[in-house]
Order: C-alpha cells, then structure tokens, then sequence
C-alpha cells in the first residue's frame, strides 16, 4: 500500500513541477500594452482592443515596454482629449477618438533598434469601431496570435519577446514631447517573403508532389 | 521490410517539424514529401492505402476549421469579405461572438490552422501507411504483449465482421425481410454480434491451448518496481512529447523530459519482460537503414525546433497584415532530408507474375 502512494507522489511531483514552473517565470516579456482611461487617469484595459468599443470623446494609449508579473509602465503624456483633438472637427454620426502611443524609452528597445518618437492622433472613426480599429486607422500594425506585435514597424521582429529581468531601475530618461503630426511611416516590411522565394518554394513542392503521383501511378500499374 | 519504429520515427519528425510552423508553403512541402516517401516504399496491402484517407480527414479538419472562424471567431484585419448577421451574446461571454463580419485575414489564418493539423494527420497516415500494424504488434515490448495480441485479434476480425454483415443481409434479403433502415440494423445486429462471440470464444480456446497468457514467476518487489518506473516513465514521456510539441512551453520540459521518460520506460519494460515468457519468430532487425531513417528524423525535427527557438523569419507566416510568407531555406533543406528514406531505405520486392503467363508474354 505504502509503495504505491510512494510511487503515486512521485508522479504527481513530475506533474507538478512540470506544470507549476512556467508560473513562477523570473522572466518579463517585452510588449506593447493597452491602455483606457478611468477618472482621468490610466488605466491597464481589462479586455483586448478588439472587444473594446471607445466612446466619442476618450483617449485611448499605447505604451511599448518590459514588463514582469504587473504592468506599471504607462504611456508617459497625460490623456488629454482636448489637447490632442483640438485641430480636429466634430463630424456628424462619427465618434472622435484621441490615441496616444508611447514606443518607451531606450533602455526599453529590442537589441540595436531605437523607439521612434511618441505621437498622437485624433482619429476620426465609425461609431462602431473597436480599439483595434481606431489604431489600424492611425498606424500600421502586425498581430500574431492575437497580440499586437508591432505598431508602425517598431519592434521589428519580435512579438511580446521573454527578456530576462532587468537588475535595477534605469535612470528615466527625459521624455519627448509629444509629436501631433502625422504619424512617422513605418521603416520597411522585415516579414514579408520575396516573390522569387516563394516561386522556388512552390516550384520544389510541386516536383515532389508530381515524383509522388507519378511513383504512386507505375506502383499501381 | 524495414523496422516499422523506423517509419513511425520519421513520421514523428516530420509531425513535430510541422507542429512548429505554420508557413503553408513548408507546411504543403512536409505534405508533399510524406507522400513521396509514402508512393516510393509502400507495400501492396490493404492497410497500406490510409495515406489517402488521412489526406482527406485532413481537408475535412480544414473546412471544420474555417466554418468555426468564420461562425464564432472574432475577426482580425481589416479587409472585409462579407457579413453574417451577428447575434448579440451577454457580456459574460465577451470573448465568443456569432455570426458579424468575416475578414480575409481571419480566413487566411484559420486555413494556415487548419493546414498544421491536416499536416500532421498526414504524417500520421505516412505511417500508417508504411509500417505494417501486424509487424509493429511483433515488436511491441514483451511487457505489453497480452495488450499487442487483444490489438491483433481486433484488428484480423475486423474484415470478417465486415463479410458477416454481407452475409446476414443476402440472407434476409432473399427472406423478402427489411434490409435497410433501423428493422434492417436491429435484424441483422444479433446474428452478427452472435457470430463474432462464437469466433473469439473459439480463438480463446485456441490460444489457450497454445500456452498464450502464462506467466513467468517474479517477486513482489520487483513487480512493484516495474510497475512503477513504467508509471513516471509513461508520465515523462507524455510531458516531454507535449512540451516538443508546444511552442510556447518552457525548453528544460521537452528532450530531458522525454529523455527520462524513455530511460525509466525501457528499464520498466525490460523489467516486465521477464515475466512474460516467450519467444519472437524472426523479429525485424534493426540496422543501417534504420539507423538511417532515424537520422534524418532527428535532423529535421532538431532543424525545425533550433529554427523556432531562434526566431527565423518564415517560419509563422504573417496574417495581419496579409503578405507573403518568407522561405527559410535551412527550414527547406531539413524537410528534404525527410525524403532521403525514400532513397536508402532497401526497395520493395516486385510482385512475381506466374512462370505460365510470362512465356506467353515472351511469345507474343
């Protein structure tokens, strides 16, 4: 009897410590995070940009930065519809929308890329548009699985990468004013595969394919 | 022949190699090699035909695969192709959606899906297709021997049910009875079924009589220890195979898991073993081919999982927003490795036609 509660918990140790360790990552991720307003301060959404509908008249924020187990990195410009839509009319039966989105600071950056710099828009959009919708208005933007990957090509690989934790606190560093112009143009499609490639590709699988049919035709014969 | 663990070895690296990615070019070359390998090595044999069908249960994942995206996902992208009326759910339900627009990219992306599995299905019929079930059962370990002949008796009775059921419906056709419909089935159910118990009833006398079933004499100690290293070994194992084939699970679960899965299992099975008493009739060697066929598994599945753990470009093909994917030519060069068993791997017997028929060919 003994025995095998032995054996029993020594099974469900592997199990445990299988499953157990991925929760306690001393690791961070690096990503680009969503942000809504609450009372007039940030605050982390509590659903995706896809099942988010703003209102007419809130700010909405992006902030691209290492984060562990909490998110307290907020995009560093105060939400300020006013500021940010001021140029920008009214227009009938359509909502306006400030984003602000703040790529982080240096220290935050992938390995040999810099942030580009903060900006902001007014965004014009259909009542019905979705968080996700209002940043595809004013930006390009590459998801993966559901996560957003890169807004405007910055990073330009990676999606929401595991960093090892930093050891300390970097020193802050002064922040940018906040840009309201048209929003800088992303820096060239790294994802993209060349049209020679793919011909290549599909040229191998094709001959592949036609050897198998035609192995498959004289075996029947 | 070659060893059937051999085939489901390649079969297994081409299944992790495409659990990796979900570029359709590399997923449609795995495809494309498994079925050249499937076409140049597959003996004439009924069970040697399911290539086909694991082909086509793989188009019926797709299209089940689209269908759901486009009914409950929520759509991603921006390029709208139509609109199905939405029905609104509470907001409990805040991830689910039914019906609303359905975007390019959101197809496109559930095909990539839908085409990693069908991948996979493929590898899994490549090997059934080429390893013959009767050979495996043979070179099931001595531990699951009474397990490997239950499998026999129902895999070897499976056409004769098949024939039965013929026979009890001619019967009650010529009977002027109900053949079809629920009066059909019930009618012919209970011949059938009496049938088959009559037939493994006799088989069981048969066996019995053969000496299948007896047991060696093993102390409890060592029964204990054998039963319990099979217990952590087939834990191991089953952790380490999920986490090589998950992504996203943590590195040290995957080869050392499965490393130690295997050790505790084969000391487990070597154990067990010795309790069962008897003895293999021409067993299948394992040898250079084999040895072969294993190394080009190893390659491509290290290949591809080398190639995840970096990040190479190509390997997820991007969705949002559409573009082409990238190549990865070391990720193309690991999948043609696969097709290299097709080459070393000793070629099947020619069928021989008879000796009369060949003279009247040489004649004419």
């Amino acid at each position: 009897m003994l025995p095998r509660v032995l054996i029993a918990l020594i099974a469900a140790s592997i199990v445990g410590v299988a499953v157990a360790s991925p929760a306690a990552a001393d690791e961070s991720y690096r990503y680009w995070s969503y942000w809504n307003i609450a009372d007039g301060a940030w605050v982390l959404a509590d659903a995706g940009p896809a099942d988010k509908t703003p209102a007419d008249g809130t700010v909405e924020g992006w902030r691209f930065s290492i984060n562990g187990i909490s998110n307290t990195d907020l995009p560093r410009y105060s939400p300020d519809f006013g500021s940010v839509c001021a140029d920008t009319p009214a227009q009938d039966g359509r909502k306006r929308v400030a984003l602000i989105v703040d790529p982080g600071e240096a220290s935050d950056a992938p390995e040999g890329e810099t942030p580009p710099g903060p900006w902001a828009r007014c965004v014009v959009a259909e009542p019905s548009a979705t968080g996700y919708d209002i940043l595809r208005a004013a930006a390009t933007v590459r998801m993966q699985d559901g996560l957003t990957c890169d807004i405007n090509g910055y990073p330009s690989t990676e999606c929401a990468a595991a960093v090892a934790t930093p050891a300390d606190e970097p020193q802050p560093a002064p922040t940018p004013s906040l840009s309201l112009a048209a929003a800088p143009a992303p820096t060239g499609d790294a994802a993209s595969g060349s049209p020679l490639a793919i011909a290549l590709g599909a040229a191998v699988v094709v001959v592949i394919a036609g050897a198998a049919v035609v192995l498959m035709r004289r075996r029947r014969a | 022949m070659l060893h059937p663990g051999a085939w489901w070895l390649w079969a297994a690296g081409l299944a992790v190699a495409a659990s990796r990615t979900n570029n359709p070019l590399l997923l449609l070359l795995i495809i494309a090699v498994a079925g050249f390998v499937v076409a140049a090595r597959r003996p004439m044999a009924p069970w040697s035909r399911s290539f086909g069908v694991f082909l086509r249960l793989g188009l019926i994942v797709i299209a089940i695969r689209v269908v759901f995206q486009i009914i409950f996902a929520a759509p991603i992208g921006v390029t709208v192709l139509f609109s199905l009326p939405s029905i609104a759910l509470p907001d409990a339900m805040a991830g689910i959606r039914i019906g609303g627009p359905v975007t390019a990219e959101s197809l496109i992306a559930a095909v990539y899906d839908g085409l990693r599995l069908a991948t996979i299905l493929a590898c899994v019929g490549a090997a059934n297709s080429l390893a013959s079930p009767a050979r495996l059962l043979k070179a099931v370990p001595a531990a699951l021997y009474e397990f490997g002949v239950s499998v026999v008796v129902a895999v070897t009775f499976a056409p004769q049910l098949v024939a039965d059921l013929d026979r009890v419906r001619a019967a009650r056709r010529l009977r002027g009875r109900a053949e079809g419909g629920v009066r059909g089935a019930a009618g012919a159910a209970v011949p059938v079924l009496e049938g088959a118990l009559e037939r493994s009833v006799a088989l069981a006398a048969a066996m019995d009589s053969r000496g299948y079933g007896r047991q060696a004499e093993r102390s409890p100690a060592v029964r204990r220890a054998t039963t319990s290293a099979l217990l952590i070994g087939l834990v191991a194992f089953v952790v380490g195979a999920y986490a090589l084939l998950d992504s996203s699970a943590p590195a040290y679960l995957g080869l050392p898991m499965l490393a130690v899965g295997l050790a505790c299992g084969v000391a487990g099975f070597a154990l067990a073993g010795r309790r069962s008493t008897r003895t293999r009739y021409r067993p299948d060697p394992w040898t250079w081919p084999e040895w072969g066929v294993a190394a080009c598994a190893l390659i491509t599945a290290g290949t591809f999982l080398a190639a995840s753990s970096l990040g190479v470009t190509g390997l997820i093909a991007p969705v949002d927003p559409l573009a082409w994917p990238a190549v990865p030519p070391v990720a193309v060069i690991g999948i043609l490795v696969s097709a290299l068993p097709a080459f070393i791997t000793p070629p099947l017997p020619r069928p021989r036609i008879p000796v009369a028929l060949s003279r009247e060919v040489v004649s004419a």
